[in-house]
């Protein structure tokens, strides 16, 4: 509200001093939104939506706005015809930024990848239909870079992790396809898919959770009719495949396959393979470092293992004991950091965040 | 010489004329197929959104037929550059601003973080 009030304030000396204020008014709520927002000129929008003023590189967009004033093409960026030419195929797409990636610097890397999966988006939200290749290509490199994201990259309270921004991008362009097609799609590539990740968070935000305290919102446009449960069937046969076999602990977010199994009403089921988890070396490590989650704060970010929920399928008092006991005797330094980071994460939410 | 030019020229030309007003509408033209030529054919909605320039901001800053040749040749280097990366409206709106109201082109260069999304 002050920052608006800032911009109105400092709008209006500027405009004060323009050459032709009228003149200079109209331009700058033309180019935008947000000055025509702050001046109320009610000068008709042209009713574009961000993502269409994104593809279409207008000036409003902060990704776009240097590219106005720079006399080389900005190389973290994607031109209008390379990124039409790149959406054609997947397999060129990918290629195409992972060609891109390896020739900016390391901070302009997370830009330039965002700028890709935005657009991609943007085509699926303009209509754009997804087909076996794309969904393939997506589920298939969704563990690179989701996996990025435990870097720690993620700055912005309001931006989507990149597992969010996927499973937005792969829904989107579902809602383009029948009901026929969408259910073939979902099926290929629950059988072909090697990292089940991003499936179980479509696949739940489309049937969404039948265990009575789970998510209970549906993707409204979205609809499997009566094929629906034949996909939760599938999936959930790979996920026991995935935890007989250990697996699952491979898979770049097990705590998401975890959670599809549990919303799936078998709640029991999760909290007898994770009680038996902990048993083994790399259960009990995995373990320790999935259920420990970053808030992002104003006053510093911070972790903390969210007790209430995650209590519903692991026995926390046991997996602490645990950790204590890796803590004090285990000679792997990695493990030894693994367990202290999980108990004061448990003991951060204890004391300031408990649920 | 502390001369006044214009005194002077009143020196050698003893009747001047003042040409006539040249309409608006003849100027849009004029506009109009220049720009044409500069940025070739547009897309309907661009088509559309360059169509409520004129009176909404080129008309406040383009007086003469000087002022449109001045503006097309900054807008044909510009243009040069292509438009993969920006919108060929939006360059020509910031293209004006640099030109005629350059107060208000370097507050944008300088505040694109606040007036962005």
């Amino acid at each position: 509200m002050a920052d608006d009030k800032k911009l109105q304030t400092d709008l209006e000396k500027l405009l004060s001093r323009a050459k032709n204020s009228e003149g200079a008014k109209n331009a700058l709520a033309l180019l935008f939104p947000k000055v025509e927002q702050t001046l109320e000129t009610y000068i008709p929008s042209d009713g574009l939506e961000t993502a269409a003023q994104k593809l279409k590189r207008r000036i409003s967009q902060i990704d776009f706005a240097q590219n106005y004033f720079r006399l080389d093409p900005d190389a973290a960026s994607w031109g209008r015809s390379e990124i039409a030419e790149a959406l054609k195929d997947p397999s060129k797409a990918f290629e195409l930024l992972q060609q891109k990636l390896s020739h900016v610097q390391e901070r302009e890397r997370q830009r330039l990848e965002i700028i890709f999966f935005e657009l991609l988006d943007n085509a699926f939200l303009a209509g754009k239909k997804l087909n076996g290749d794309w969904l393939e290509a997506i589920v298939e490199r969704s563990p690179a870079f989701i996996g990025e994201d435990d870097k720690g990259r993620r700055t912005s309270f309001f931006e989507p992790d990149m597992q969010d921004r996927l499973r937005l991008i792969v829904l989107h362009g579902l809602q383009n396809v029948s009901v026929s097609d969408r259910f073939y799609l979902l099926k290929e590539v629950i059988k072909t898919a090697n990292d089940v990740s991003l499936i179980c968070d479509v696949v739940r935000s489309i049937l969404s959770d039948t265990n009575p305290e789970g998510a209970k919102e549906k993707h409204r446009r979205i609809d499997l009719e009566s094929n629906g449960e034949e996909i939760r069937s599938m999936l959930l046969i790979r996920v026991r495949n995935l935890a007989n076999s250990g697996e699952i602990w491979s898979q770049v977010r097990p705590d998401h396959i975890l959670w599809f199994w549990w919303g799936s009403n078998f709640a029991d089921e999760v909290q007898s393979f994770l009680a038996e988890a902990m048993n083994t070396s790399t259960g009990l490590l995995k373990l320790l470092e999935i259920t420990v989650g970053s808030v992002m704060s104003s006053a510093g970010n911070f972790e903390r293992v969210n007790i209430s929920t995650w209590s519903k399928i692991v026995d926390l008092n046991q997996l602490a004991l645990r950790a204590k006991a890796i803590h004090v005797s285990s000679n792997n330094e990695l493990e030894r950091q693994t367990a202290e980071r999980f108990l004061r994460a448990l003991d951060r939410n204890n004391r300031d965040y408990d649920l | 010489l502390k001369l006044d030019g214009h005194d002077f020229l009143k020196k050698i030309v003893q009747y001047s004329v003042h040409l006539p007003p040249i309409p608006t509408e003849d100027l849009a033209r004029l506009l109009d197929e220049d720009l044409s030529k500069v940025i070739g054919s547009l897309s309907d909605d661009d088509s559309r959104r360059i169509g409520g320039t004129w009176f909404l901001i080129f008309r406040h800053y383009l007086r003469t037929p000087r002022d449109v040749r001045l503006f097309i040749n900054a807008v044909t280097v510009a243009a040069s550059r292509g438009f993969e990366h920006v919108d060929p409206v939006d360059l020509i709106i910031i293209e004006l601003l640099r030109l005629y109201d350059p107060e208000v082109y370097w507050w944008i260069r300088e505040n694109l973080s606040e007036v962005s999304d």
